[in-house]
């Protein structure tokens, strides 16, 4: 089954963790088959992963 | 010579005459035919004179003025313009080296092969026995050379495999450079960067390509669970409204507007960056979105929003396809 990972990096110096949450919020909505929020020390990290349905 | 004159004459010395000259001008033809084929379109651009631009990035009169400039946000954009033009370097001495394996690789298969199974349909067209004969042993050492020097390199079959794990390697290498420069001089100077660098400059190797296939042996696999790891910023959430919008509108589409918007689409996808276009490769591998596949189609298009930088060109892609497919 394909399935695509997208890892977006956000800096935490220019985005807060609402926006984050917001747009985690925002993919989960619009049907991505899962996306979780982590961190380290310098960035936000959006882990989304889409899968075909087949 | 690879055959000899055969001894008759008259009308039949002319017809074998005729078929043999035939003969040594398909091979000539051939073995003039041998010259690889390009596997990139050739490239535009003065790549040597580029990195001679670029030279002075990497040691001189650039580099000390980064390390005496005492202003902390000038350091950051020299930092960040010696690195990006070192990236920049090692990018096109990669595509190079790419370049070079496809060709090297394409000569040496491509030529071999057509070579061979040339040679060997003239050996079962042409009449004579002795030519018959010497043409099958050309044939037979063409084809015997070639498939010692795949076998040998791997090439006829895995080179592909092996460019996409070269990529796979420097996109990872990529990464922490990428993270760097939205970082301050102190939180990641010139010094660190370079070490990021050089790890990313090894990072397109053959070696580490042929070690880390053979260690996962898992390429078809990894193909079918593609990460792409990209550092964005806070544009992302400046543009969600935009975003929300669109994706709202496809959501809501019909199975036939969705099959249409993919197709619509299609021709803005080589102009997407990295990331776009292989979420989308990623998840429909074998474009069947564009074939009918109306799940295929959804989540396509979806992966690719979730992806897509909004801007104003972007938006207005979506815009106008969307109003296209809606009428």
């Amino acid at each position: 089954m394909p399935r695509a990972t997208l890892v977006y990096q956000y800096p935490k110096s220019s985005v807060t963790l609402d926006q984050v949450q917001q747009m985690q919020q925002s993919k989960l909505k619009f049907g991505a088959s899962s996306c979780v929020l982590t961190s380290d020390d310098q960035f936000w990290i959006l882990t989304t992963v889409w899968t075909s349905p087949d | 010579m690879l055959f000899k004159s055969p001894r008759t004459r008259g009308a039949g010395v002319r017809a074998v005459h005729a078929r043999n000259g035939f003969v040594t001008v398909a091979i000539l033809l051939l073995f003039s035919g041998c010259a690889a084929v390009r596997q990139a379109p050739k490239d535009p651009q003065d790549n040597d004179a580029v990195l001679k631009e670029l030279d002075p990035y990497f040691h001189g009169a650039v580099v000390h003025q980064y390390y005496t400039e005492p202003d902390k946000t000038r350091r950051v954009a020299m930092r960040n313009e010696i690195v990006t033009n070192r990236v920049r370097a090692y990018d096109i001495e990669f595509s190079r080296y790419k370049n070079q394996l496809s060709e090297f690789g394409n000569s040496v298969s491509l030529g071999g092969d057509l070579i061979g199974l040339a040679l060997g349909g003239l050996t079962a067209t042409v009449g004579n026995a002795a030519t018959k004969a010497a043409l099958g042993a050309a044939s037979a050492g063409v084809l015997g050379a070639t498939t010692a020097i795949n076998k040998d390199l791997f090439f006829q079959k895995t080179l592909p495999a092996l460019k996409s794990q070269m990529d796979a390697n420097r996109k990872k290498m990529k990464v922490p450079i990428l993270r760097g420069l939205m970082l301050s001089d102190d939180q990641y100077p010139l010094s660190a960067a370079e070490s990021d660098l050089q790890n990313y400059a090894d990072a397109g190797g053959l070696e580490d390509a042929i070690t880390d296939i053979t260690a996962t042996a898992k390429v078809a696999e990894r193909a079918a669970d593609n990460e792409i790891v990209s550092i964005r910023t806070a544009d992302d959430f400046i543009q969600l409204p935009d975003k929300e919008a669109i994706e709202t509108s496809v959501t809501g589409m019909t199975d036939s507007q969705v099959l249409a918007l993919a197709k619509l689409m299609e021709s803005n996808l080589p102009r997407r960056p990295d990331d776009v276009r292989t979420a989308v490769q990623t998840l429909d591998p074998d474009a069947r979105r564009l074939n009918g596949d109306v799940a295929r189609a959804r989540v396509a298009m979806m992966a690719w929003l979730d992806a897509e930088v909004m801007n104003a060109a972007n938006k207005k892609q979506w815009a106008d396809a969307i109003k296209a497919v809606s009428n």
